[in-house]
């Protein structure tokens, strides 16, 4: 099976025996939990849109190990037109959710680990590639959605993995065993986790000799024994269980993150990818960064492909979209919008391949791109806010609306233009309070500026791979300094 | 004289981490002074050495060829990281591996 329909990946979700606290409780079925729900949707998204001829030629791609038809999500990129195609995917799939679809955090490791994994035997000689290929060629066949688990907990950010006071503040091995080994620790802030079939864990930072434990590349099932979550809390989550379809905003999809516990979980040697290689942390975290930094270059953009057209609906209902400043201020999201689009094709087509054979983006333009993304869709928000007016946080609620009494009021005073209900001018702003601040916000904003690295770490690698060196010997040969 | 015909080709050197042209001037001398005629930007040869300034490989990007090659691509060999003072040597080792 190379591709699972939206209702096999269901399917196959339910079989799994997850683990998972949401507020306070042992969740009895993720998949039916209201709140968890349209995060599933959102990656279920994925798996129907690749079997959409409208949108194959994004979804789907040819499986450099069997020749087969994989989806998109669970490809090596095989040249820069794969890297291009990725963000174009992204972006529709942000169009098609206006949320976080979480396959990408997957898709993102698979690329890093492969190109570190060869490069590490090669080095080393470690068999660490062979290993990989085969978790790849299952990941392809059975079509999972995998999580990238690279982010610790970290503790004190000012010391080292093994400094920290407790170990468990970064998943390191506890035990080598003839037939694996034995890990703790926790991946915290973990995207889709929930909705994933297979978990891949990386370092989270450079390491040194003396961090060699925590050194650790693992695949395990997302419901192995050992690994349990604790579902976090999104603003405006509890809306959710009130039953509507107004207040939410978006009712269908959402997105999710959730602290990954491993209390001594066992991984057997093939399913590990490094092992106390420390001079290979760094090589993986970096790579994994810079996809993941194109990565956003494409979601973000279909978020606010989405939000763009909420604020322009939204002025029409309101009877201002003929005002100058408001097509202005459409203009600008546009241009902001279509910036950070800019950047995730760039560093798209200024890719190159590893050595290894599959593709890796242009670093120093992936960075840019991210650090654009810690900025623009703020930017958007407000702009759209704007827009809005103040109504989409004062709004009374669904049920006054409904109301058999009251909601004739609401009727009356939450009109804009007379030819559009008040329900769909309700709905519309709830739609932008749900990204500007509501559960996507989550994904829309908090995750652009952390996700994939807070604003500082592209600032570094900017300054890493800016050649300004070059900048100063063509400044000065202009100038005739000599 | 070995009569075999190496062509370097060079990307358009818009932003390059590298010094290409030293680069060039040094292998073609090292390759010279073992017999090897050696060119620029051509494809009607035995053997090409791709450099590019940065990682985006233009110079291979936009001059395929079936030819055996070497690719230069910032301060990497076939894709390979090494160190830019080695890179003169490696790539007239590879040269000379192919042919000798
Ligand atoms: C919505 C969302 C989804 C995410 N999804 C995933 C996922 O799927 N998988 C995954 O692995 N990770 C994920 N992440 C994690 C993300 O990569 C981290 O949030 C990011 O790396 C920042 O780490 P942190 O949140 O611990 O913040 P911190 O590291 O605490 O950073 C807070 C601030 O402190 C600064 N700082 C931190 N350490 C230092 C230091 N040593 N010196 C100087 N300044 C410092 C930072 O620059 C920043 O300004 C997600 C994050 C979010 C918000």
């Amino acid at each position: 099976m190379a591709l699972k329909t939206a209702q096999q990946y269901e399917e196959s979700l339910r079989k799994l025996n997850f683990k998972v606290y949401l507020q306070g409780e042992l969740v009895k079925s993720p998949v039916d939990h209201p709140m968890i729900r349209p995060s599933m949707n959102s990656v279920k998204m994925t798996y129907e849109l690749a079997q959409d001829p409208q949108y194959a030629d994004l979804m789907t791609a040819t499986s450099h190990l069997t020749g087969k038809k994989v989806n998109r999500f669970c490809h090596l990129h095989q040249s820069t037109d794969d890297l291009v195609k990725k963000v174009k995917m992204q972006r529709l799939l942000g169009q098609k959710t206006a949320a976080c679809f979480q396959r990408c955090v997957g898709m993102d490791a698979v690329n890093a680990v492969d190109s570190t994994t060869f490069e590490m035997d090669q080095k080393l000689g470690t068999k660490y590639h062979d290993r990989f290929n085969k978790f790849l060629l299952k990941m392809q066949e059975e079509d999972w959605t995998v999580d990238g688990a690279m982010t610790d907990p970290k503790g004190d950010r000012g010391l080292s993995p093994s400094k920290q006071v407790d170990p468990d503040l970064f998943v390191h091995v506890v035990e080598k065993r003839e037939d694996g080994i034995v890990v703790s620790g926790a991946k915290a802030h973990q995207t889709g986790a929930i909705n994933s079939h297979w978990i891949l864990v990386m370092p989270t930072i450079s390491m040194t000799k003396e961090d060699a434990d925590y050194a650790v590349s693992f695949c395990a099932p997302a419901d192995a024994e050992g690994i349990f979550y604790i579902y976090g809390r999104q603003s405006c989550d509890t809306r959710k269980l009130e039953g509507g379809d107004i207040d939410v905003g978006n009712k269908q999809f959402g997105g999710h993150e959730a602290l990954m516990v491993f209390d001594n979980v066992f991984i057997p040697w093939e399913n590990v990818f490094m092992c106390g290689e420390s001079e290979f942390s760094g090589m993986l975290v970096e790579r994994f960064a810079g996809y993941h930094r194109q990565s956003y270059g494409g979601c973000k953009v279909g978020v606010g492909d989405v939000l763009i057209g909420a604020a322009a609906t939204a002025a029409e209902f309101n009877g201002a979209a003929k005002a100058s400043h408001v097509k202005d201020k459409l203009i600008e999201m546009m241009h902001l919008n279509e910036t950070l689009y800019a950047c995730g094709i760039a560093c798209s087509a200024e890719g190159h391949k590893t050595a290894s054979g599959n593709y890796i983006i242009d670093l120093l333009l992936a960075n840019v791109c991210k650090q654009n993304v810690t900025r623009f869709p703020y930017e958007i928000a407000r702009l759209a806010e704007d827009i809005a007016g103040g109504l989409m946080v004062t709004m009374p609620s669904e049920k006054d609306l409904r109301h058999p009494e009251i909601g004739k009021v609401v009727e009356k005073y939450f009109r804009g233009v007379a030819s559009v209900s008040t329900e769909n001018r309700m709905r519309i702003l709830r739609l932008i309070e749900n990204i500007t601040l509501g559960t996507a916000a989550v994904g829309y904003r908090t995750e652009s500026m952390h996700g994939a690295g807070s604003p500082q770490a592209q600032r570094i690698m900017i300054a890493r791979q800016g050649n300004l060196d070059k900048k100063k010997e063509l400044a000065k040969a202009i100038a005739g300094i000599k | 004289m070995n009569n075999r015909r190496i062509s370097i080709i060079f990307c358009g050197g818009c932003n390059p981490r590298i010094n290409r042209g030293q680069i060039a001037a040094q292998v073609q001398n090292m390759l010279m002074e073992s017999g090897y005629q050696v060119g620029y930007n051509s494809l009607d040869v035995d053997f090409v050495i791709y450099i590019s300034g940065c990682t985006a490989g233009c110079a291979l990007k936009y001059n395929h060829s079936k030819l055996p090659a070497a690719v230069i691509a910032a301060s990497s060999i076939d894709a390979v990281t090494i160190d830019e003072a080695k890179l003169v040597t490696e790539v007239t080792k590879r040269v000379r591996g192919y042919f000798e």
